[in-house]
């Protein structure tokens, strides 16, 4: 598309300088039509033995081409000239009749005018078939040529026509003959003048020739040789045999020159012989450039034509703008041109089949591609599935403040093979968990999958670490054709106390830091990796960890983390990183010791899955976990007709304790009150139990309630004070009476905690209180 | 077995109701229905309730004497609750009706 527009601007400069200059450039081109004019005269009138009686003239054959390029001005330059060689010739005779002579040269300015004016409209105007824009004479194609030749044949006929009724009204058969000849004549020059000039300028425009140009100019030139040649043996015969024929010449080419009339030499040998010698070089031109043409058609049916048709198939397919290669219409426009065995339909054969092959390759691709982005896709989820099973809710034990958890696992490739794990196994112990499985990508992550399963469901009823890994390794050995194995640290926490029992299957050693002090390598004892070895019995060992002290856990990602020169990160920079700041909370830990890797490897890829685990243990001081003896329990449906039954156990409780009066009252006041209260909203008008447990706390002399149900999550603590300067019935009737636990208990604490709600409350009951 | 039980008295045009026992949510009704029956005249302009032998009240004793107050104040009479011990005064105090009932 680009380069059509590019012609189009050619063009349309090409005529726009040649039809509507600036005056200045009109002005020129009369001043250059009239020297040219004036100079091929002179030239003619040198070379006197060529110029004829009939009038042959140079200045006038050369007129179409100008008419091509310098239309309109150049031919005023042209006529100028004329005018001004007629007015000479007039002066030097000074000849009668100068009316007669005056029209004879009216006309025959006519008919130069015509001859000059008619060429380049007739070019521009006639539009060949499949043509868009008419653009300057070019001897490209074989329609152009056949165009060139039949305007000058048409505008010659009418300029001689012309300028023979200028000179005679009655013709005889010999006039009719030399005008026939002059006619031949000036197409001849139209010929061997116009055409290599106009692909001279082609030339200069274009810098390059085409085929075409180059075989008119070659049968041109073979055809000037060929005339050449063949005058010269005619001359030569002539003069040979009939000598006075050139003596008559002679005599004529004197007279036509002095004078403006044509003398008259009907009947002339030498007219005859002129007439052949013309007429056989004008046979040998226009035959040869009748072959050119014949065999220039022939070339451009069987090779231009389809290569350019194929040329634009194959355009249209890569080109195409929406996704689908058309290759079908490619096919279909390149399929007349397959046949044969010359090279074009070679070619073509080639070009249709290339097509195929490329419509093919792509659909293959397409189809590889749609495979790789459907594996892909179901390696994301396996890869979130994978995310999934590890926990990943933090805090994940909001209610215990004896821990404080924090653990993140990056995977190096979609899915990994590290992981961690943490669970609760009953109130009092907590199941810590981190493991590396060999290898990386699909295999391992499906051996993670089993190995955490495993270990997660042996904990749940074996409670010792080292039977969990006996255990799990056995199972694990079982069924493992591939040779793979993990690495496991496992520890269980007592949160009471801080006791905490581990086993460690080939993993890093942990890294502990004691209240107050700094991270330091824990040099546990090894056992052998799971899955490795059948039938190994594993070893524990036991920790304490006091309240303030932090453990942290990590997988061989961490410490062989590469950087581009591949140096690893290693332990030491490891234990420094959780050192540059000891009491930072285990959350902020890990966030440090990934932003260091970060900065270690900077754009090294990430080569291992990094896991990390740490674990703050803060002591059971809070008052939750309180020494206390629960001395009594109490499960009841929560009905208003159990309240008897409340009250009854309550009381009981209280006598045992010696309970003081005004304790007991405020007590029995509470517990009614939030009895009432979850009989009223905890079950939403359904049925439900709750349990009351009654307790005493011997270090403060505290009694301790606590009431359990399972009913709608609501947290009494939160509740804002009911406002008690409405009147009576206004106020919150849900609010009074939890504001009267509130106020006549030392203390109201809540806690939802596995879907159930859990309200403590506390009264000091004095001293003085036995047991 | 009853935990509270209750004696109306009446004077011209007070009535006293005099409770024994634990006036808690299940008993609030009970004490409710007296307290109608003892105000169906309704000439009564004085009602009393003696707290002597009351060991305990919960906030559905605490909502019925409300009421009560409420009907009493519709007819333009009184509502007395004598004889509290310290710890129905105390819860008075805690829930603020100790002023918008006439507690001695």
């Amino acid at each position: 598309m680009h380069m059509d527009s590019q012609k189009t601007t050619i063009v349309k400069k090409e005529i726009r300088l040649f039809q509507s200059l600036g005056w200045k450039r009109n002005l020129l081109a009369v001043a250059a039509g009239f020297v040219v004019c004036t100079a091929l005269e002179q030239i003619t009138i040198a070379t006197s033995g060529i110029r004829e009686i009939s009038g042959f003239d140079l200045s006038v054959a050369v007129m179409p081409l100008c008419g091509f390029s310098l239309a309109g001005w150049g031919v005023l330059g042209f006529i100028l000239a004329n005018v001004c060689s007629f007015c000479r010739l007039l002066f030097l005779h000074q000849a009668g009749a100068l009316q007669n002579l005056l029209l004879v040269f009216g006309v025959r300015l006519a008919a130069m005018a015509v001859y000059c004016i008619l060429p380049g409209s007739l070019w521009y105007r006639i539009r060949l078939k499949g043509e868009d824009t008419i653009r300057f004479p070019r001897m490209n194609t074989c329609a152009h040529v056949l165009k060139y030749y039949v305007i000058i044949l048409v505008s010659t006929a009418i300029y001689v026509a012309m300028t023979a009724l200028a000179y005679q009204s009655a013709f005889t058969r010999a006039d009719l003959l030399n005008w026939a000849v002059t006619y031949t004549q000036y197409v001849d020059v139209a010929l061997i003048l116009g055409i290599p000039l106009l692909v001279l300028v082609s030339l200069v425009r274009n810098k390059t020739v085409t085929i075409n140009e180059r075989l008119v100019l070659a049968f041109l030139f073979t055809g000037v040789i060929a005339a050449s040649l063949g005058g010269f043996l005619i001359y030569r015969t002539a003069a040979y045999l009939a000598p006075q024929i050139f003596r008559e010449a002679h005599t004529y080419a004197v007279s036509s020159a002095t004078s403006v009339t044509l003398p008259d030499i009907s009947g002339s040998a030498y007219l005859r012989f002129r007439s052949m010698y013309y007429v056989v070089i004008a046979i040998l031109l226009n035959g040869l450039l009748a072959i050119e043409l014949l065999f220039m058609r022939r070339i451009e049916k069987k090779v231009t034509e389809p290569i350019i048709h194929v040329a634009d198939a194959l355009e249209g397919y890569a080109d195409h703008e929406e996704d689908a290669l058309d290759s079908e219409s490619v096919i279909t426009k390149c399929a007349p041109y397959e046949q044969g065995c010359g090279e074009v339909s070679s070619l073509t054969r080639t070009c249709v089949s290339m097509v195929g092959e490329i419509d093919a390759y792509t659909e293959n691709l397409k189809a590889i591609t749609a495979e790789k982005e459907r594996i892909a896709t179901e390696l994301n989820v396996a890869s979130k599935i994978q995310k999934d099973m590890l926990p990943g809710i933090f805090p994940p034990f909001p209610d215990r403040p004896e821990i404080n958890l924090y653990a993140s696992m990056l995977p190096a490739k979609e899915v990994g093979g590290d992981f961690y794990d943490f669970y609760l196994l009953d109130q009092e112990h907590l199941v810590l968990t981190i493991a590396d499985v060999s290898g990386k990508g699909v295999p391992a992550s499906l051996f993670m999958v089993i190995s955490k399963t495993l270990l997660n469901n042996y904990a749940q009823s074996s409670r010792s670490p080292k039977r969990i890994l006996t255990y799990v390794n056995h199972q694990l050995c079982v069924n493992n054709e591939s040779c793979m194995f993990c690495t496991v640290w496992l520890g269980i926490l007592n949160l009471r106390t801080g006791h905490m029992v581990c086993a460690n299957a080939g993993h890093e050693y942990p890294v502990i830091r004691r209240r107050g002090g700094e991270f330091e390598l824990f040099t546990d004892k090894h056992d052998l990796p799971l899955g490795l070895r059948d039938g190994l019995l594993y070893h524990d060992y036991e920790i304490t960890l006091a309240p303030g002290d932090c453990l942290f856990q990590y997988t061989d990602g961490v410490p062989e983390a590469t950087d581009c020169d591949e140096k690893l990160f290693g332990e030491e920079r490891l234990i420094e990183t959780l050192n540059r700041e000891p009491g930072a909370s285990p959350q902020q830990q890990i966030i440090h010791v990934h932003e260091a890797i970060e900065e270690f490897v900077k754009e090294a890829p990430q080569f291992d899955d990094t896991t990390m685990l740490c674990v703050e243990y803060r002591g059971s001081d809070s008052l939750n976990s309180a020494k206390y003896l629960y001395q009594d329990a109490l499960a009841v449906p929560a009905r208003l007709d159990c309240l008897e039954r409340v009250t009854g156990f309550v009381e009981k409780n209280l006598d045992r304790l010696e309970c003081p009066e005004k304790a007991r009252f405020d007590i029995e006041l509470a517990a009614e009150e939030t009895f009432v209260n979850i009989v009223d909203y905890a079950y939403d008008g359904g049925e439900g139990d709750l349990t009351i447990e009654f307790g005493f706390d011997e270090d403060c002399r505290t009694a301790v309630l606590v009431f359990t149900d399972s009913g709608i999550p609501f947290d009494p603590t939160i509740q804002p004070a009911p406002d008690t300067s409405l009147k009576a019935e206004e106020r919150e009737v849900r609010g009074l009476g939890i504001h009267i636990v509130r106020k006549t208990m030392d203390e109201v604490l809540y806690e939802y905690a596995g879907g159930k709600n859990i309200l403590t409350i506390r009264k000091y009951i004095g001293e003085n209180v036995q047991q | 077995m009853t935990r509270m039980t209750t004696k109306i008295s009446r004077e011209g045009a007070s009535v006293t109701i005099h409770v024994e026992g634990r006036i808690d949510t299940i008993s609030a009704p009970a004490l409710d229905d007296t307290v109608c029956e003892a105000l169906k005249d309704e000439t009564i302009m004085d009602l009393a309730v003696d707290f002597a032998a009351v060991s305990y009240v919960s906030s559905a004793g605490l909502r019925t004497f409300l009421a009560a107050k409420k009907r009493m104040e519709e007819r333009g009479g009184t509502l007395l609750l004598k004889n509290c011990s310290s710890n129905v005064k105390k819860l008075m105090r805690i829930t603020e009706a100790d002023s918008l009932l006439t507690i001695e």
